[in-house]
């Protein structure tokens, strides 16, 4: 699959994954969300053990300091926007996470991975960041 | 407080989005990546709720806990094939634009019209989606 392909896909499943947490509010499911959340990771964890195992590939450490990292920054992502969200106003929250994490993992394409951004990516970049503050207010 | 908490969730989220790339670069085994992944943030969810009672009676709850991790999982294993292809600062900022959806659909379904703001914000959205795909495929001439 290309990358267009890729990112596609996974711009419609993370859509799917958003509209969920939306019915979940909708249909009164809030008081289920840690067992939810638990779910979500453990059915995750479920899926990735079978994935590799079956390619039974040697044990990588890297790749446990990475994925723990990863998990970790999920779980924090999670927690810190919704304990935010609690405690501070919505309108100032929300744009902050997402428009700021977003701005954060741009930057760092260019500054840790080299990655060179043309006139037309750093103005998505720019003009998708002031959407989602617009959206998220 | 809020402010420390978003603190907390920006660099939270941050350090997913640049770990995607991390992988890549460390040639990283995917797989074991994701495994990784899931099983630290499910203990330490465990870690954070601890004391808490998980027990419910709805069958819905477990219904959307169960298609949560699936497509979870489907999704993070597609967008790191993605971003083994292509640049984490695009892709994360195309990603980040899913906003757009339940925007959409809760107008549609549930009848929440958006305010003005958000209108702007729809149309920034597509005007940003394009010019990010105009970027992608000068990036591949």
């Amino acid at each position: 699959m290309s990358y267009r392909q890729l990112l596609t896909l996974s711009f419609l499943l993370n859509s799917l994954g958003l509209v969920l947490i939306k019915a979940v509010g909708e249909l009164g499911l809030d008081d289920a969300d840690p067992l939810i959340v638990l779910l979500m990771y453990s059915v995750g964890s479920f899926w990735a053990f079978l994935y590799a195992a079956i390619a039974r590939g040697p044990f990588h450490r890297p790749s446990l300091l990475v994925g723990a990292a990863a998990g970790l920054g999920s779980v924090a992502g999670m927690v810190g926007s919704l304990r935010a969200a609690a405690l501070a106003p919505g309108y100032v929250a929300f744009p902050l996470v997402y428009g700021g994490s977003m701005l954060l993992v741009a930057l760092a394409g260019p500054v840790l991975f080299k990655e060179k951004i043309g006139p037309y990516g750093i103005a998505g970049i720019v003009i998708g960041a002031a959407a989602i503050t617009l959206l998220s207010v | 407080m809020g402010y420390l908490y978003a603190i907390i969730a920006i660099i939270g989220f941050t350090v997913l989005g640049v770990t995607y790339k991390l992988s890549d670069r460390l040639d990283c085994d995917k797989r074991q990546v994701n495994l990784f992944l899931f099983a630290t943030a499910a203990v330490a969810v465990l870690i954070w709720r601890h004391g808490t009672d998980f027990h419910t009676h709805s069958l819905l709850a477990f219904v959307f806990g169960i298609t949560f991790g699936t497509s979870a999982f489907v999704n993070i294993t597609i967008f790191r094939k993605a971003v083994a292809k292509g640049r984490i600062s695009t892709s994360w900022t195309i990603i980040n634009l899913t906003l757009i959806v339940p925007v959409l659909i809760s107008a549609l379904i549930w009848r929440e019209f958006p305010a003005p703001r958000h209108y702007l914000g729809l149309a920034l959205t597509v005007v940003a989606i394009v010019l990010l795909g105009i970027d992608v495929g000068r990036a591949k001439e």
